[in-house]
């Protein structure tokens, strides 16, 4: 025997100890009053505990003990179907076999080998199946539940459920004979690896799903192949995976998704779209399934048999070809038994020729430039190696809010600090000391903030397949561009949008684009065009979505407002406010879906919903055109870059995002209009001027212009020129909401501690620019 | 001590070549990952490795270009490539040992056919 396998007996030795460890306990604790629940799981645990050492051994080819620990397996495998029948008998044998094995797993430890306990084993192996022959219901224990060698019983197939598997395991399932099969994924499975499982499934399924969508869409015309080809990769991937976890219905249904696919892939099958819709299918069960398998630990596939029935049927019904190579996929031996008729993927040429230029420079220059820890591995003590690629951690996003909130607490106090009344600003020390601190303070709350965004893609992506969904249910061709995935965004915000985009690209295509026929009357497309975009400006984050469908119907909706009593009958309303009036409360009804073809469903709720986020709704709307409708909703930066001003006693902080420039007019540049407002010309242009003194009814120094300072504020539409009485500074600082007793103050967006613990209210400037 | 690489670009794969190897008793190897072929690329090129234990099906660049690239630079090309793959099958076996690979496994495999053929390599 040779080192490794010294070294691999040891290790087995010391997991299987601390089994030991854990189950003993339960074993006597089975003999105490417990309620079922505890019961149950404890017998479960027990059994799988004996099950992976079970496994190890037969594995380290310690016959005596795999033995003895699979009737210890055999007798709990009865008392999971009812775990009230254990008794003090059947728990003293338990605990002396468990006394056995520890015995004979000590001395593999000094001796390698389990030899020499024969007798023992015999005689509690002895008891364990008289004991199993005597609580069994079925006087005949079949023989796998008594032959020492047996295979696991079927539901190790599912190493997460232990308890009832929601599925049996389908005819298909490949056969394992091979002896090598036995318990691979109790000996293999991890906590991590589920949880990396769960997590990879779910992007593969994502990946899947957007291919398959475009495929949908091309109906099998341009880069079919290729969405065809991500689609499979994604899907060949989990299929691997879940084959590891022993997953075993997961694994069969993606081994039938990967055969469609290649058939479509070989020109075998068509890219019908009644194939794609069940590939679509497909994806939502496995889906769910994953969902189950994160939330309960148990596997739950809703119309397995359903939607696997519908693959073979694709399969078969369309090609000549064996069924599937089900069953020499899985563990199969080193030497390949049967030749398959399946042909090779033609990729692998074109991608040789793509990835490889045949230079004889082979690192082609775009490789990116790697973080090599390897360096490190060789200290590493027992070779547990280090990754190249760290992989991420998950940090509970409580965690992550206390660290921005602490570091909201530092940008207060370093500016507490660094304009310290007291210090002495002068000293270059000091300065240099203080710049230091600042840039580190905000290179720390910049990585904070970044902890906590998301591209909205995610978001965005699952509106690809509402829009496929909605207009295929009404027969409507739409296509749907997204533009923008990649900006980013705090992860609350994208929990919370996905619900006001649903409802407003749901009525998009349900009631904003024509259908096919009146389209082409219109002299459009038959295909209806959705815009989805989304893009920070400032200090907010726009998401457009646009239509170019029938437009809102103005009529309809006065006649509609009047009828629900929302305004009075005849009165002229610009078309801005006709636009607002859908999303009032008690506008939409159930009715409207049927008798209003205008839109108007639930958009009071989207309303209130974006508002809850301190965002907003604009809808623009040309009739024939189609409709826009942008939520512009503040990125919940907790910190901003801020300039400060004063007006009276008052500072208040300016968004420096909002700031175009600050200037003292002159008298000649100061005019009034001819309606009696004030405007400045800047280069040629003139700007209107807001007073902050007249807004907030403050005492300014001069309600002079031109012995003040005017900020030109602005935003995407329009600029303003701001009057106060002067400039403080740049500050960054941490915004706070106004607390809800100061009620719903006009133009302020929060407010802020400065560095001298006085409070000073941050301006909106939007509500300003728009104030007249 | 010696250097093995996985190539895999599931993370959770990577994880069980890992676990196979721990198992396995390779408690003394360096193991390094990369999640796709070119990754690989940089990895050879930066450190010594005696094995790589691959996956056929990757973005980027996949198993089989990486095979191909390392038997045509002299300095990689004795070095033994395992392929782990659920889309084997005899021809694809075969057509991989003959561009050099030093052996093809199914994937799930069990740790014991991973030390089997650990066993045939000397490291």
């Amino acid at each position: 025997m040779d080192a490794e396998q010294q070294e691999m007996l040891i290790d087995f030795v010391s997991e299987s100890l601390d089994m030991l460890d854990t189950v003993e306990p339960m074993i006597i604790g089975l003999d105490q009053q417990m309620n079922l629940t505890d019961k149950t799981e404890s017998v479960n645990t027990m059994f799988r505990l004996f099950h992976t050492l079970k496994g190890g051994a037969g594995f380290l080819n310690l016959d005596t003990i795999q033995e003895v620990t699979h009737a210890a397996e055999s007798l709990l495998q009865y008392y999971r179907k009812d775990p009230v029948a254990t008794d003090p008998v059947a728990i003293e044998i338990l605990t002396e076999a468990s006394d056995l094995i520890r015995q004979m797993l000590e001395q593999v430890e000094s001796q390698f080998g389990d030899e020499g306990f024969e007798k023992e084993a015999g005689e509690i192996i002895r008891q364990l199946q008289t004991k199993i022959a005597e609580i069994s219901v079925n006087p005949n224990p079949s023989e796998e539940e008594t032959a020492p060698l047996s295979a696991p019983p079927v539901e190790e197939g599912m190493p997460v459920s232990a308890e009832q598997p929601v599925l049996e395991a389908p005819e298909e399932t490949p056969a394992s004979p091979a002896p090598a099969d036995v318990d691979l994924s109790n000996l293999l499975l991890t906590p991590e690896m589920m949880q990396s499982f769960i997590q990879e499934a779910e992007e593969q399924l994502e990946s899947t799903e957007g291919s398959l969508l475009v495929v949908g869409k091309l109906n099998g015309d341009g880069d079919s192949i290729e969405f065809i080809e991500t689609a499979f990769r994604s899907i060949h991937t989990l299929k691997g995976n879940s084959g590891f976890l022993g997953l075993v219905p997961i694994e069969q249904l993606s081994h039938k998704m990967e055969s469609v696919l290649e058939k479509m892939k070989e020109g075998a099958l068509d890219f019908q779209e009644d194939n794609v819709q069940i590939l679509l299918k497909v994806v939502d069960i496995l889906r769910v399934g994953i969902k189950s398998l994160g939330e309960k630990q148990e596997l739950e596939l809703p119309d397995y048999e359903l939607v696997s029935g519908q693959l073979s049927a694709i399969i078969e019904g369309q090609s000549a070809l064996p069924p599937s190579a089900t069953s020499d996929i899985p563990v199969e031996p080193l030497i390949a038994s049967t030749p398959s008729p399946r042909p090779e993927p033609e990729s692998f040429e074109t991608q040789v020729a793509r990835d490889v230029p045949a230079s004889p420079e082979p690192l082609p220059p775009e490789l990116p430039p790697s973080a090599t820890l390897q360096e490190e591995g060789g200290q590493n003590r027992k070779g547990k190696a280090i990754p190249l690629k760290q992989p991420d951690i998950r940090v509970s996003i409580d965690k992550i809010d206390q660290l921005i909130n602490l570091v909201g607490e530092l940008v207060i106090s370093e500016a507490m600090v660094t304009h310290n009344p007291d210090v002495d600003m002068e000293s270059e020390r000091f300065v240099k000391a203080s710049r230091q601190l600042n840039k580190n303070v905000r290179d720390l709350q910049e990585v904070a903030m970044s902890m906590r965004m998301l591209p909205i893609s995610g978001t965005f992506r699952k509106m690809i397949r509402v829009v496929h969904d909605v207009s295929k249910k009404i027969s409507k061709n739409v296509e749907l561009e997204l533009q923008g995935e990649e900006t980013e965004v705090d992860r609350t915000l994208v929990e919370q949008i996905a619900d006001p985009l649903l409802h407003i690209i749901r009525n998009a295509v349900d009631h904003g684009i024509e259908t096919p026929e009146e389209r082409e009357l219109a002299g459009k497309s038959k295909m209806g065009k959705l815009l989805l975009e989304a893009r920070h400006a400032g200090n907010e984050i726009w998401i457009t979505i646009s239509d170019d469908g029938r437009g809102l119907n103005r009529e309809k909706i006065l006649n509609r407002a009047e009828e629900r009593g929302l305004i009075p009958p005849n009165t002229e309303f610009p078309d801005h406010e006709v636009w607002k009036m859908v999303f009032s409360p008690g506008f939409s009804t159930a009715e409207t879906v049927t008798d209003f073809s205008g839109r108007g469903v639930g958009m009071d709720v989207v309303k209130r919903n974006i508002e809850k986020l301190r965002g907003r709704v604009d809808v623009t709307s040309t009739p024939g055109k189609g409709s826009t409708f942008i939520l512009r909703i503040p990125l919940t930066l907790a910190i901003i870059e801020g300039m400060l001003i004063r007006v009276g006693g008052a500072i208040y902080v300016i968004p420096i995002e909002g700031i175009r420039e600050s200037l003292q007019p002159t008298e000649d540049v100061i005019t009034e209009t001819t309606d009696g407002m004030e405007v400045i010309r800047i280069r040629d242009e003139l700007v209107r001027v807001v007073r902050l003194h007249q807004l907030h009814y403050l005492n300014p120094d001069s309600s002079k212009l031109s012995e003040g300072i005017v900020i030109v504020i602005e935003d995407e539409e329009q600029r303003v020129c701001l009057f106060v009485d002067e400039v403080v500074g740049e500050r960054q600082v941490v915004v706070k909401g106004l607390p809800l007793y100061f009620g719903e103050i006009p133009h302020l967006a929060g407010c802020t501690i400065l560095g001298d613990g006085d409070i000073s209210l941050i301006l909106d400037l939007n509500s300003i620019i728009h104030a007249h | 001590m010696s250097r093995i690489m996985v190539v895999d670009d599931s993370n959770m794969a990577r994880m069980v070549v890992r676990r196979c190897l721990e198992i396995a008793g390779y408690a003394e190897v360096d193991i390094l990952e990369a999640s796709n072929g070119k990754e690989a690329l940089v990895q050879l090129k930066e450190s010594s490795i005696d094995l790589v234990i691959a996956d056929l099906n990757m973005p980027l660049m996949d198993g089989e270009s990486l095979l191909q690239w390392m038997k045509s630079v002299p300095q990689y090309q004795d070095i033994p490539v395992i392929f782990v793959t659920s889309a084997k099958n005899s021809a694809k076996e075969e057509q991989l040992k003959n561009l050099g690979a030093f052996a093809v496994l199914g994937k799930p495999f069990h740790p014991s056919v991973l030390t089997e053929v650990l066993e045939t390599v000397k490291l």
